[in-house]
């Protein structure tokens, strides 16, 4: 059941933060475009 | 403008390279900006693709040169490698056959993905977020998709990284040579149900090889309960966002957004509440 649970951590930690990395890189473009447009 | 009769119809006159053809097209509305909002695709986005082409090319070269890919020996039925594991990018489907029945697993799943993906275009009829990244203007899109994709990618790690002998859970700091005890204790909701709320297993109905039981009933009632709830809850609640949709785009966003959440929900009952399958028949197990 231990082994179980450490699986189901892993499953959950693993997937919010491979999203975490495609929302952060989403963001920082998001934003950097902004500031590009803000310039001009 | 001068016309001139075609087979096709009337066409405008020969402008330039087009044929009269661009003039047919409706301009868009960033098509009626002026040119100083506008690059030009070539050379601007050409050359930043064959530099990307390049670089990419190079990369790829120094990882074949650094890691080596070397074919394993010739396949012997005297010696099947234990675990036998697929490519890298089919470990997320073999790691779902520890969760469900093989055709849902590496049939019905992975043709939900294709269908859904080739769907998205067609369902989704908001125009924000084209040609630009945004997270703050399409939230749900953006989450929604991140979502699949992350699920997708760790279920890659762990078979690649995490199963080991008889495709067992190891871990990085686990023997991985030896066999790792066979882990029972599964069991199916409709048993579990059986139990704890004393039903009865005699068959309500009969349906060829189909006994219905009471628990076996409630467990259909669970599943499309989650469909139902599912469908419902934006309905009753955000009748905007089901309103932008409209009534086919909505079911069919709803369908695949739900099946979607259903798989690792699948995965949880499995790991923590030992939940075996959530619905059984003779023809399949959910």
């Amino acid at each position: 059941m231990n082994d179980r649970l450490g699986i189901g951590i892993f499953l959950t930690v693993g997937t919010l933060l491979i999203m975490g990395l495609f929302l952060g890189v989403t963001i920082w473009l998001e934003n950097a475009f902004k500031k590009e447009k803000q310039k001009k | 403008m001068a016309e001139k009769e075609t087979t096709l119809g009337t066409l405008p006159k020969r402008d330039g390279n087009s044929g009269g053809l661009a003039a047919l097209i409706k301009k868009t509305a960033a098509e009626k900006m002026g040119p100083e909002d506008h690059v030009l695709v070539w050379p601007n986005l050409v050359y930043l693709e064959l530099i990307s082409m390049l670089v990419i090319t190079a990369g790829l070269l120094f990882l074949s040169i650094i890691s080596p890919a070397p074919l394993e020996e010739l396949a012997s039925s005297d010696t099947t490698p234990n675990p036998t594991k697929a490519p890298w990018y089919f470990l997320g489907l073999q790691e779902l056959l520890v969760y469900f029945d093989p055709w849902l697993a590496g049939v019905v799943l992975p043709s939900l993905i294709i269908v859904g993906l080739v769907l998205l275009p067609y369902i989704d009829p908001n125009p924000r977020g084209k040609g630009y990244y945004t997270f703050s203007e399409r939230k749900f899109a953006v989450l929604g998709f991140s979502f699949g994709l992350a699920l997708w990618y760790i279920l890659i790690v762990i078979g690649v990284w995490f199963r080991g002998l008889d495709w067992s859970w190891y871990w990085p700091w686990d023997n991985w040579h030896a066999h790792k005890p066979i882990t029972g204790g599964l069991v199916d909701l409709e048993v579990i149900l059986e139990k704890t709320l004393g039903l009865t297993q005699t068959p309500l109905v009969t349906l060829g090889r189909y006994a219905v039981t009471v628990a076996n009933l409630l467990t259909w009632v669970f599943f499309l309960g989650y469909y139902a709830v599912g469908f419902g809850i934006p309905f009753l609640f955000m009748r905007k966002f089901y309103n932008s949709l409209g009534f086919v785009r909505y079911n069919l966003m709803m369908f695949l957004f739900l099946s979607m959440l259903g798989v690792p929900l699948k995965i949880f009952l499995r790991l923590l509440a030992s939940i075996k399958y959530v619905l059984v028949t003779p023809w399949f197990k959910i």
